[in-house]
């Protein structure tokens, strides 16, 4: 399953957090919770469905497949923080903030 | 699950309320063949499920969210320089949402409450439909485009198609507008 990486890429986000000049890395923190949020979507599923995604192409439609529409546009949401990242400067502490929010959410329904 | 992955970290505790209920659906206008003779007339690669995903999409945002001034097809599709179906990645639709200010925001940001109702409504849209070959990407943006790649910018005034608008587009974006505007929904108030 995804525990092993979702422990390793959630743990990550505490010593980052400790960091304190965040500016030249907030990119790669959106990066990191996004990737929180895709594993903890697959740890959520497989504990509430008994199935989960590999890839994270077609997942919204997985999710609503699964009756989980609050998690698919969460999932949307989080692909959207990230495309501002590539199309725009959104690559704020704002834009981190955000992306936690959503990881945060998602992570709150997978262990629920 | 270890008791790591229980624990938030810097207030990481907060929840976004979830997507409101939308009214009822524009299914008249998404049902009439003139709307999807526009757009295939206008854009004559669009295969037919993108075709209706689109007028799909431009009728539910016209209806339910007045908030949404614009949507602008950009990208490799409107281009017409697509990777095709068939091969292992296709080009993805890529969508600009434009939204009006919120009032007394200092920055040209979209609230994450707001775009989850986007989001919301989009994806129930898509969902309606058969899997399509291509990927929906969606890009929400303040219509202000204050803080947004210049390249990204260019790109869009120079290929976009305006497929649908509520009202005039921003300064930067008024030769989309000039190349006209595809679909003709009838909209609720702003």
């Amino acid at each position: 399953m995804h525990t092993e990486s979702l422990q390793r890429i959630w743990n990550a986000r505490l010593p980052i957090w400790a960091i304190r000049q965040l500016a030249p890395i907030t990119g790669a923190m959106i990066e990191l919770y996004w990737g929180a949020a895709f594993e903890w979507l697959a740890y959520g599923a497989e504990h509430k469905h008994g199935k989960h995604k590999e890839l994270h192409e077609g997942l919204v439609r997985f999710l609503r497949d699964l009756g989980e529409s609050a998690m698919a546009d969460r999932w949307a949401a989080m692909e959207g923080v990230r495309r501002g990242g590539f199309y725009g400067h959104h690559n704020a502490l704002d834009d981190v903030q955000e992306a936690m929010r959503v990881c945060q959410d998602i992570r709150t329904w997978a262990l629920s | 699950m270890g008791t790591e992955l229980d624990s938030g970290v810097n207030g990481d505790t907060t929840s976004v309320p979830e997507a409101s209920g939308r009214a009822t659906q524009p299914q008249a206008y998404t049902d009439s063949p003139g709307a999807l003779a526009a757009l295939r007339t206008r854009l004559p690669w669009l295969d037919q499920g993108i075709a209706e995903l689109l007028v799909g999409v431009a009728a539910d945002l016209a209806h339910m969210h007045p908030e949404v001034r614009a949507l602008i097809l950009f990208g490799s599709l409107a281009r017409h320089e697509e990777r095709p179906l068939g091969v292992s990645r296709p080009s993805d639709v890529d969508l600009l949402v434009l939204l009006r200010p919120i009032a007394g925001a200092t920055k040209a940001r979209v609230r994450l409450e707001d775009k989850l109702g986007l989001y919301h409504t989009i994806g129930e849209r898509e969902y309606r439909h058969a899997a399509l070959a291509r990927g929906l990407e969606v890009v929400l943006a303040d219509e202000r485009l204050a803080d947004w790649d210049e390249r990204f910018i260019e790109n869009v005034a120079r290929d976009g198609v305006l497929l649908w608008t509520r009202g005039p587009l921003p300064a930067v974006l008024t030769s989309v507008a000039a190349r006209g505007t595809v679909l003709d929904v009838p909209t609720s108030p702003a």
